[in-house]
């Protein structure tokens, strides 16, 4: 049995919405890594930079990436890498290696996260209604992310492309609640579509 | 709605924050030497003064790092957010 038939998540039985205005789907098998490292330790960022290919995130918001993997800026010393399921053991076990004499950590946090994309022209209309993010300087582009609430639930979203597609990371026990929350939002736009 | 300066993230909305007392209280280095009165002085006495007022914050939807205010509590002003670590600034003239 692989991976993908044992995967059951509390979004499992959702209905995927598909309008004109709002998309919301689910994002399934994302490999989570939680990366700390001490904030003027230089040596250490090298390594992992040389590793990914490409600069961690300087400053606040910031997404850095490639192809493969991407880098969201969760703190000054705390980093998120997302990649495919299958290759977070591999990133963890080399990152691992080439780090043996430092100080840092990288925890496997796939499972904490649930990640939700929700994508089109009204999705900041449904975002703004219970988040109080200035969006006018907060994810205003693509390769940006911030951490915050929708509601009730402490969330991290990405905006990964200049179109408007955010992806939103929940703990997966707020994942059903957030779910039906933006579904419920989004009705005023999916009902009366023009 | 009313707006805090996160050292580390920026502008955000004060919801997005927790108070969490008087900043600037350091732990008696050896507590099984001090006396009683200076332990519970350490533990349970804080100011409370009219106007400028330091405190610990952190952002909690955010970045989730801790930081120090200077507030005013007669108009509720923030006049300064600064890094944990930094010196107390120096209270303005008013």
């Amino acid at each position: 049995m692989n991976s993908q038939e044992q995967s059951y998540s509390p979004l499992s039985q959702k209905e995927k919405i598909t309008s004109n205005n709002i998309r919301l789907q689910q994002i399934e098998f994302l490999g989570k890594l939680n990366l700390r490292l001490q904030e003027d330790d230089a040596e250490v960022r090298q390594i992992v930079e040389e590793y990914l290919n490409y600069n961690l995130p300087k400053i606040a918001g910031e997404v850095t990436g490639n192809n493969e993997t991407r880098v969201l800026w969760l703190g000054p010393n705390e980093y998120l890498i997302l990649c495919e399921n299958e290759k977070k053991d591999n990133i963890i076990n080399e990152l691992n290696i080439s780090l043996t004499n430092s100080f840092y950590s990288i925890v496997d946090v796939s499972d904490y996260y649930l990640t939700m994309r929700l994508s089109g022209p009204k999705s900041i209309d449904v975002l703004t209604k219970a988040c109080p993010l200035n969006f006018e300087q907060a994810l205003t582009k693509g390769n940006t992310c911030a951490q915050s609430y929708i509601s009730k639930a402490t969330v991290l979203i990405d905006r990964i492309s200049d179109d408007l597609v955010f992806d939103i990371s929940v703990r997966w026990s707020f994942a059903d609640y957030l779910w039906d929350w933006l579904a419920d939002s989004s009705n005023e736009f999916t009902l009366h579509e023009e | 709605m009313f707006i805090i300066n996160c050292p580390y993230c920026g502008e955000r909305d004060q919801t997005e924050f927790t108070c969490h007392g008087e900043a600037h209280i350091a732990r008696p280095e050896k507590p099984s030497e001090v006396t009683d009165e200076e332990w519970g002085k350490y533990l349970f006495f804080r100011n409370n003064p009219k106007g400028m007022h330091f405190e610990r914050w952190t952002h909690d939807h955010g970045c989730r790092r801790w930081f120090n205010v200077m507030r005013n509590t007669v108009t509720d002003n923030i006049i300064k957010t600064y890094k944990m670590g930094e010196p107390r600034p120096e209270i303005p003239n008013e």
